[in-house]
């Protein structure tokens, strides 16, 4: 069966709560964003809560919508690293190697959705922290690009265990961090090319959906669903 | 230093005399083949003309893309016709020795800048404001018309006073030898002029002036074409590099007519004693060097854009180059790079004769395809108000008028400087002469060696 | 009118070694400077490798910022050399002969400088050693021919391979006139240069040849390696580097920015060593009437680069120009750019009373490298900062004091090279001098007398 991993965002959903910011810190062993690193600009959020207003006073709402790496089919972050750190897997995920990256950050450079981090200094995490770092993720070092896997750890765990049962993996059988941590399930995590799968089901019958920067014709695999609020078009059209 | 061996040019062995009696051929006398030359382009004028009110005028300004054979034929002659004026500015400013026999022949062209001038006053109907839509004169009151008719109108009087005060000298010299009634054309035109040193000196500086101003608004007058033609038309296209590649194009066109030009002139002009192996030598490394140059700035557009993969511009990628206009692309690309690399990478083809003019006559049809290839592309993309377009519009093909109308319009600037040689020197008397004074022949060591004189 | 002076073969030899055995008491304290600023340079390379690139004032989504614009900046320097040289020698410009040789050596250097640049600035320079240079067959691991950051590194040396061997070519007969006329060591040094160099006829002719060969062959290469430079930001997407004209135009920035450094070098020389009677007063006048040329040039790419990206009135190149054109620092910086690249110098280069006026050219041409400086920081930078529309990535950049002492260091690094260079190598050609002199002819018209040169085939 082809695989193509993807996500479904329902931004409709979204409250803000940035649980899935903190489950994919904890998950993927990413280093404490303290104030100081804010303040540097230098923190580093795989997923990201970014919020706008909608409106105008006294009328004003506040928006969420959380970004995660894109996974491109035609990313353009790929095609500019000169020694092939970051490439497109079978299965459709945006993958970094962090072993082969010599932190030339071009690839971040040309990413429009700034998903893609650089580790300015060596990760630190306080001593009471060591013993809850994933084993199964690589501890990045300094002067490598990090970005959003879609948790590749789970995904290899599961379909190890699928194929040592002798079946396929089935859809909802396990998922992402910030999928499994968000409490309004605003997103769904899933095989696009199985279109059984749930993930499948809600980008084809959705009249919401859009993609970010679609117009740049990379193909994410993340679906934004939205409804237009007629209040809001309104105002900006009357602007 | 070694001469290869070649031979030495016979035109640096005349005299002064002999250049005079030369120059002033054409003029004294009108020979049965001139005559016909200018018959048949009188001809072809005529069905231009006619073609031209037949076809497009009669149909109107409402569907643009009636008038994209006027527009083609504007661009082609807006190419070569204004461009050859530059290159004999530039050939003066850098001051090569072996250039002089050709600073007239390219300039001569200079004459017929009123026949792109006519058609580009007739393709202002087919334009429509710039408000609302991807221009650089953004929304500017009575733009683009009156402030690219200013410019079209400066550029064609710049090159007239150019070309004028190139050849006042030689019309002091046709007013002394050909033609002594004082108040004829030629005194008319020389005036005053006696060749004192003062007069020289400001002649000079008129003349690198009044190029250099030319080159200027000529520059400035195809990023205006090429703005309100092409990139403005054509909707998601805002190459910045089109205006460059645009001129340079131009200046390779320019190179091609003026070795066309000299190839011609030998032929039936009587000029084979100044149009000789160094000045074919020297145009064709030139045109060598703006074939490369095509490629590269060709290059540089195609690589950002196909490198970005953004749907849009993939689509004008297609337009432009991929599907659309293939063939015709083709055609450019095989004539403009591939002939001049191929064909002129060689020493003994770049000296001689026929080589040269081939490659010449295969660059000026190159830029001919080309010219007709963005002027469809402006004319034939419906709504040019939209941002981007995402079906890529048919090709665009032409009627009986407009084949007509190219080859008429075509005969007429060549009519126009066949008539021009009627009355200026061609090669220019002075500039030859000038270049005999300031050159010599001497023995250094055991080897025959040409010295050339700087002065300044 | 040219000044003609009847210098003769033993006095140029003289006069253009002097540099190899007297050293000046400037040249000392040049050198203490420089050493200092060179000490400083390398502890912050050291500082820089140890605590990785948090100790720069980078940041996201500004991941570029001194250290490549720094790049930028000495590879368009280094494309003086073959402008000069190879351009100049092709078109037969007489002009060219006291220069070629100092313009070639500032070629080489400011590019093997220029590309110390990318390779400090990667987050771990010991593995792009190991990761770019395709080494280790084996295991057919390659880098990828994709990526404009490896076309960078294949332009950079085919050029820098082609101008040391056009500048090594140029440099034989100097070789052998040093070995006939040096003792000891440098005797030995001179003696495996010259490659046994006789100065018979057939190997003059061999080097006129290779020489002309070379630079038309560089040509090609000389354009390509700025036009690559420049695509590295071109084929990105990012608003206002997504522009086709990237080419063309870091290619007469560069030579703008590369001739007048020569101009820079020009004066430093005449001023250092004394070699009034070559580096003369029309030589800066013709390189002045060039640099106007090439000025204007620019100044249309320039204007064409902004124009058209303003032209599509979309909204995200809208807003990088906006901010570029309007907002602090960048519209000081684009003022800066303006006044000090084109609208002070090019009117100054119009007269020839100041053209011809060193003090007033080196001052000049040193405004317009600062000015160049300022080119490549505006940009590149705006881009980054803006990008696309999403806000919380807006950011700014402040380079820190690590960044700082690198670019002040490559320029010392610079300068010490060429005043090393200088007492080991002749820095002006000692031959091309003297064939020059030779060639200098005078031809008598009416009652003038013209200066005049034997034509070169």
């Amino acid at each position: 069966m082809s695989v193509r991993w993807g996500m479904v965002i329902d931004l409709d959903r979204c409250t803000g709560c940035q649980a899935c910011v903190v489950a994919c810190q904890a998950e993927n062993n990413i280093p404490i964003n303290t104030e100081d690193i804010f303040h540097q600009r230098r923190a580093i959020e795989w997923i990201r809560v970014e919020r706008y207003w909608e409106g105008e006073y006294p009328n004003v709402k506040a928006r969420y919508i959380p970004i995660p790496c894109m996974h491109c089919a035609q990313a353009p972050c790929e095609s500019v690293c000169p020694v092939y750190a970051t490439y497109q897997t079978t299965q459709g995920i945006n993958m970094q190697i962090y072993n082969r990256c010599i932190g030339t950050r071009y690839c971040a450079v040309n990413c429009p959705w700034h998903v893609r981090f650089f580790n300015y200094w060596e990760p630190r995490w306080p001593d009471s922290l060591h013993h809850q770092l994933n084993p199964n993720v690589t501890v990045r070092s300094r002067g490598v690009m990090e970005k959003c896997t879609f948790c590749i750890q789970r995904i290899i765990r599961t379909e190890q265990a699928a194929s040592a049962d002798g079946r396929e993996v089935e859809d909802g059988e396990f998922t992402t961090a910030c999928a499994q941590a968000c409490p309004t399930d605003a997103i769904v995590f899933g095989n696009l090319a199985n279109s059984e799968s749930r993930v499948a089901q809600m980008a084809a019958d959705t009249d919401r959906g859009y993609q970010l920067l679609d117009t740049l014709g990379t193909d994410p695999a993340v679906l934004y669903l939205k409804k237009i609020d007629p209040d809001a078009s309104e105002q900006a059209e009357s602007h | 230093m070694s001469s290869h061996g070649h031979s030495v040019p016979r035109v640096w062995s005349l005299s002064p005399r002999e250049i005079a009696t030369d120059g002033t051929r054409r003029i004294r006398e009108l020979g049965s083949l001139y005559r016909l030359g200018i018959i048949i382009a009188a001809v072809l004028a005529v069905v231009g003309v006619i073609s031209l009110i037949a076809g497009p005028l009669l149909q109107g300004y409402s569907d643009r893309s009636v008038w994209t054979y006027v527009t083609a034929v504007f661009f082609f002659l807006m190419s070569t016709v204004a461009a050859a004026p530059c290159l004999s500015v530039a050939l003066r400013l850098a001051r090569g020795h072996w250039r002089r026999p050709v600073n007239r022949v390219a300039e001569i062209w200079a004459a017929a800048l009123i026949v792109p001038a006519i058609l580009f006053f007739v393709l202002q109907g087919a334009h429509p404001s710039s408000a609302d839509r991807n221009s650089i004169w953004m929304g500017w009151p009575a733009s683009p018309w009156l402030w690219s008719s200013i410019m079209m109108i400066a550029l064609v009087v710049c090159g007239y006073a150019f070309l004028y005060i190139s050849a006042r000298p030689d019309f002091a010299i046709l007013r002394d030898q050909v033609d002594s009634n004082p108040n004829g054309f030629f005194a008319r035109m020389a005036g005053p002029w006696r060749g004192t040193l003062k007069q020289w000196a400001v002649h000079d500086r008129a003349l690198s002036l009044v190029g250099v101003f030319y080159i200027m608004l000529f520059i400035g007058m195809m990023t205006i074409i090429a703005s309100d033609f092409i990139i403005g038309m054509v909707p998601g296209y805002h190459s910045s590099i089109f205006p460059v590649y645009w001129v340079v194009t131009s200046f390779q066109a320019a190179i091609a007519l003026t070795l066309v030009t000299s190839a011609v002139l030998r032929k039936f002009g009587g000029a084979e004693k100044y149009l000789e192996l160094d000045q074919f030598w020297g145009l064709s490394k030139m045109l060598l060097a703006f074939g490369l140059l095509w490629f590269y700035f060709w290059w540089s557009e195609f690589i950002i854009t196909w490198y970005g993969r953004m749907p849009y511009e993939v689509n004008f990628l297609k337009f432009m180059f991929f599907e659309t206009y293939l063939w015709l692309f083709v055609m450019v690309i095989g004539f403009c790079f591939l002939t001049p690399l191929f064909g002129l990478m060689w020493n003994f083809i770049r000296r001689s004769y026929m080589g040269p003019t081939i490659v010449g006559s295969l660059v000026l049809v190159g830029n001919l395809a080309d010219r007709i290839r963005l002027a469809s592309m402006g004319t034939t993309v419906d709504d040019i108000y939209a941002h981007y377009f995402l079906e890529v519009p048919d090709t665009h093909f032409p009627g009986v008028f407009d084949v007509l109308l190219t080859v008429g319009f075509i005969g007429a600037a060549v009519g126009v400087v066949l008539v021009a040689m009627r009355f200026i020197a061609v090669p220019s008397i002075w500039e030859v002469t000038g270049g005999i004074w300031l050159r010599a022949q001497r023995q250094y060591k055991k080897a025959e060696v040409i010295v050339i004189g700087k002065p300044e | 009118m040219q000044e003609r002076h009847s210098l003769r073969g033993e006095a140029i030899t003289k006069e253009l070694l002097r540099p190899l055995t007297q050293t000046p008491m400037v040249f000392w304290i040049a050198v203490i400077i420089l050493g200092g600023v060179l000490s400083a340079f390398a502890f912050a390379v050291g500082w820089m490798f140890y605590w990785g690139l948090g100790t720069t004032g980078l940041n996201t989504p500004i991941f570029w910022g001194f250290m490549i614009t720094n790049f930028v900046f000495w590879i368009g320097i280094s494309h003086a050399g073959v402008m000069i040289s190879a351009i100049l020698r092709l078109t037969q410009a007489e002009w060219r002969r006291p220069v070629t040789r100092a313009a070639e050596v500032m070629t080489i250097f400011s590019l093997m400088t220029a590309m110390l640049f990318p390779f400090l600035h990667t987050g771990r320079p010991w593995r792009t050693v190991y990761w770019v240079f395709p080494y280790d067959f084996e295991r057919g691991v390659w880098p990828d021919p994709r990526g404009p950051l490896v076309w960078d590194p294949a332009a950079v040396f085919t050029y820098l391979t082609g101008s040391t061997l056009f500048l090594y070519t140029t440099l034989i007969p100097d070789m052998a006139l040093l070995r006939d006329r040096s003792t000891g060591w440098r005797k030995t040094l001179y003696t495996i240069l010259a490659l046994g160099w006789r100065g018979n006829e057939r190997q003059w002719k061999l080097q006129l040849v290779a020489g002309i060969l070379l630079s038309a062959l560089i040509l090609p290469v000389f354009v390509s390696v700025h036009s690559i430079v420049s695509w590295d930001f071109a084929v990105s997407l990012i608003p206002v580097w997504h522009a086709s004209i990237f080419a063309p135009y870091f290619v007469i920035g560069a030579v703008h920015s590369g001739v007048s450094a020569v101009i820079t070098l020009m004066a430093l020389m005449r001023w250092l060593f004394g070699f009034h009677n070559y580096l003369r007063e029309e030589h800066f006048d013709a390189i002045g009437r060039l640099l106007v040329v090439v000025a204007t040039g620019w100044i249309w790419f320039f204007l064409l680069d902004i124009i058209f990206a303003m032209f599509t009135r979309d909204p995200r190149e809208l807003e990088v120009m906006y901010m570029r054109i309007f907002e602090w620092p960048y519209a000081m910086l684009l003022a800066f750019v303006f006044v000090f690249a084109y609208i002070i110098p090019v009117p100054v280069w119009m007269f020839r009373k100041y053209r011809r006026n060193i003090k007033v050219m080196f001052w000049t041409s040193l405004m317009v490298n600062v000015g160049m400086w300022a080119e490549r920081y505006w940009l590149i930078l705006p881009g980054l900062e803006r990008k696309f529309e999403f806000t919380f990535m807006w950011s700014w950049y402040r380079p820190s004091i690590v960044e700082l002492t690198l670019v002040f260091g490559s320029f010392a690094l610079v300068t010490f090279l060429l005043l090393m260079f200088s007492k080991i190598f002749p820095p002006v050609a000692v031959w091309e001098e003297k064939e020059g002199v030779n060639f200098a002819q005078d031809i008598q018209v009416g009652k003038r007398t013209v200066h005049a040169t034997i034509r070169e085939e």
